[in-house]
């Protein structure tokens, strides 16, 4: 599976695990992995696994981050390295999502 | 012949529940009692229609008359046999898919052979048993019209192709027509725009601006096709709008995020890198949120890199980060879009961004686009390449050494009666000049009042004939501007000419104010020689405002034509 969600009660998150390429392939997948989710506080994205991404994928942090702002909750994008680094750093998200490994 | 009719009546129910849509299945045997055997077998399902042939020439007659969707054939019979009319079959049209049954007592291996080479798909062994028949021809069906699906899936697809097509020429066509620049064509800019597709995400603007100051934006919106190109045409509207109006590099990059957050999904934005030319201070301004390095390298040989150091425009409603990295006399400056830097070569190495420097440090854009054509394996992403050159600029055009340089404009404005009635000119076009000429609030002001004045004294005096000589009383002030409104409503016709010229004397800039009344005119040499005005008097004050904040005043015609040489600032011009 390119796009695996796993859910921790105790702290309200809904982590979004993405394995291979993150880019328009994944858009549905990725909408509805976190749509219909109730009760998050915090959203994760984690790129461990993430070989590339393109600007389609940073559009949809973007609509993650509109849905998750909606909903009075965070993101946080996670494990964050290489190529993915400079490509979030390029278009300056780290200004808009905080990064942790 | 045997048959085996009756015999697996669950069978029969399952063929039923599966044979829904309605299928023609054409019989062909010499035989009338053959073609009765088979219809009787196959007569209990619903929805199966039957066409009958006599020999193999009648079948091909049948099956171009009709829609056939399943054949079954006999092998050997009189005139065209069963091999001759599938041949024919098969080759009536290449693109739909007739599955053709032989019913045949061959049973040796070279006849079999036979019924395949000329095309026939299956066989049903005489004597025929009722459940073989229904299986195989169920099957046969269902596989016809998953063919029959795919084709009309695959036109409907081609149909939208086309469809889609066109429109994307159209979308094409308005945004190259939104997007055009001249400034793209003056020496000392070279550039490169390969769109990967009809439509492009990447967009290359530039313009020059009121105080001679280029503007060059390559951008890059996220996705392709469609979605990609939505934003460029209001993204060039706006930047060509502010260029022009003399907007400065923040307010245009603000515009420009601020009309894309309102249009745009949160998922489209654009990356983009500004590139702030001014001719005179050879100093280029650049600001890079979200594209590639902007490079580029000084008359000492010496080289650098702008990277982004902002959010790309769209992302945000509020416009943040307008820090501009301000270079001195470059003599190059190079902008890329990612679609060069991402090409790859056949082992998946990415082109990347040390070989594109080294590239334009070695032959500018011609260079890279060369070294990205040969590195490339397979097909190119958009990619766009600027190239600018300050010292091209400063040689070009009138400037000699810049500063003090004639920039001059003409600029007239007629209104009519209606317009008089309904319009204020003075506040746009004042603020116009302000804008092209950079004047401060204070210079701004001092402009209006002289205008304003001149304004007043051909519409109320000029056009509407109001007796200023009405304002020496207190009460006769108000009657006067009670006596204004009624005539200014009820005005119908009448006309004020409003003409303004910038011109460069040796003293520096002027602004000529010329305006023309379509009244009867006024006693202006008693006014303009009758001597120092009286302060207090309440009418009288206009002109002498006038006389005392510009050059010169003088009236033409009879009365109804009026100059003002007013001083512009002779600060940048």
């Amino acid at each position: 599976m390119p796009l695996t969600t796993t859910r921790s009660d105790e702290n309200g998150e809904l982590i979004i695990r993405i394995s291979g390429q993150f880019d328009f392939g994944l858009h549905r997948d990725f909408r509805d992995a976190y749509r219909e989710a109730t009760g998050v506080r915090r959203f994760v994205v984690d790129l461990a696994d993430t070989e590339y991404m393109d600007s389609s994928a940073l559009g949809m942090l973007l609509l993650l981050r509109e849905h998750a702002e909606t909903h009075s909750a965070q993101v946080e994008l996670r494990n964050v390295s290489g190529e993915l680094e400079r490509i979030l750093r390029i278009a300056n998200f780290h200004q808009l999502f905080p990064m942790r490994n | 012949m045997a048959t085996e009719a009756g015999k697996d009546p669950t069978g029969v129910m399952a063929f039923e529940a599966s044979a829904s849509p309605a299928a023609t299945v054409l019989l062909v045997d010499d035989e009338p009692v053959n073609l009765q055997l088979l219809r009787g077998m196959l007569r209990h399902r619903a929805g199966l229609e039957f066409l009958t042939a006599a020999d193999g020439e009648e079948a091909v007659k049948r099956v171009t008359e009709h829609r056939v969707d399943l054949v079954l054939m006999d092998v050997l019979m009189p005139g065209v046999d069963g091999y001759e009319a599938t041949r024919r079959i098969k080759a009536l049209d290449g693109d739909s898919y007739v599955p053709v049954l032989f019913v045949t007592a061959l049973n040796d291996d070279e006849q079999l052979a036979r019924c395949v080479a000329c095309g026939g798909d299956d066989f049903i062994a005489k004597p025929v048993s009722r459940v073989q028949l229904n299986a195989r021809v169920d099957s046969w069906l269902r596989i016809s019209q998953v063919y029959r699906t795919l084709r009309e899936q695959r036109d409907a697809l081609d149909a939208y192709q086309r469809r889609n097509e066109v429109d994307q020429w159209i979308a094409r066509d308005v945004m190259q027509r939104a997007t055009a620049s001249e400034v793209l064509r003056r020496p000392g800019v070279v550039y490169r725009y390969h769109p990967a597709d009809i439509l492009s995400g990447d967009m290359l603007l530039a313009a020059e601006g009121p105080d001679g100051r280029c503007f060059f934006l390559l951008a890059d919106f996220t996705g392709h096709g469609i979605a990609a190109s939505i934003g460029t045409v209001p993204t060039a509207d706006l930047f060509y709008g502010a260029v022009a109006y003399g907007a400065g590099p923040e307010e245009v990059l603000a515009r420009i995020n601020r009309k894309l957050h309102e249009y745009l999904p949160a998922n489209l934005f654009m990356a983009g890198a500004l590139v702030v030319l001014d001719p005179r201070e050879q100093t280029v301004e650049i600001w890079n949120g979200g594209m590639p390095d902007v490079l580029y390298r000084t008359a000492d040989g010496s080289v650098g890199r702008v990277p982004s150091s902002h959010l790309p425009l769209g992302v945000q409603a509020g416009f943040g980060g307008s820090e501009m990295t301000v270079l001195l006399a470059p003599l190059a400056v190079w902008a890329v879009s990612d679609g060069a830097l991402e090409e790859r070569d056949a082992k998946g190495e990415e082109f990347g961004m040390d070989r594109a420097e080294a590239a334009l440090h070695k032959g500018g854009v011609a260079a890279l686009d060369e070294a990205v054509a040969a590195f490339r394996e397979g097909a190119r992403d958009d990619i766009t390449l600027l190239e600018v050159w300050p010292a091209y600029f400063a040689a070009s055009g009138d400037a000699v050494d810049g500063r003090g340089a004639p920039r001059d404009w003409s600029f007239s404005l007629e209104l009519d009666a209606g317009a008089l009635r309904e319009v204020s000119p003075l506040q746009p076009v004042v603020d116009g000049v302000a804008r092209m000429e950079m004047l401060d609030e204070r210079a701004r002001q001092a402009l209006l009042t002289v205008m304003a004045e001149l304004y007043s004294n051909c519409l109320e005096h000029g056009v509407l004939g109001l007796d200023s000589g009405l304002k020496d009383s207190p009460d006769g002030f108000a009657a006067y501007y009670e006596g204004r409104q009624r005539a200014l409503q009820e005005l119908r016709a009448g006309r004020v000419r409003i003409q303004l010229d910038r011109r460069t004397d040796g003293a520096g800039p002027l602004l000529l104010i010329r305006m023309t009344d379509s009244g009867s005119g006024f006693d202006y040499r008693g006014l303009l020689a009758g001597g120092e005005p009286n302060q207090s008097a309440l009418c009288g004050r206009g002109v002498s405002l006038i006389q005392g904040m510009c050059e010169s005043l003088r009236y033409y015609g009879r009365g109804n034509q009026v100059e003002a040489v007013y001083r512009l600032p002779a600060g940048r011009c």
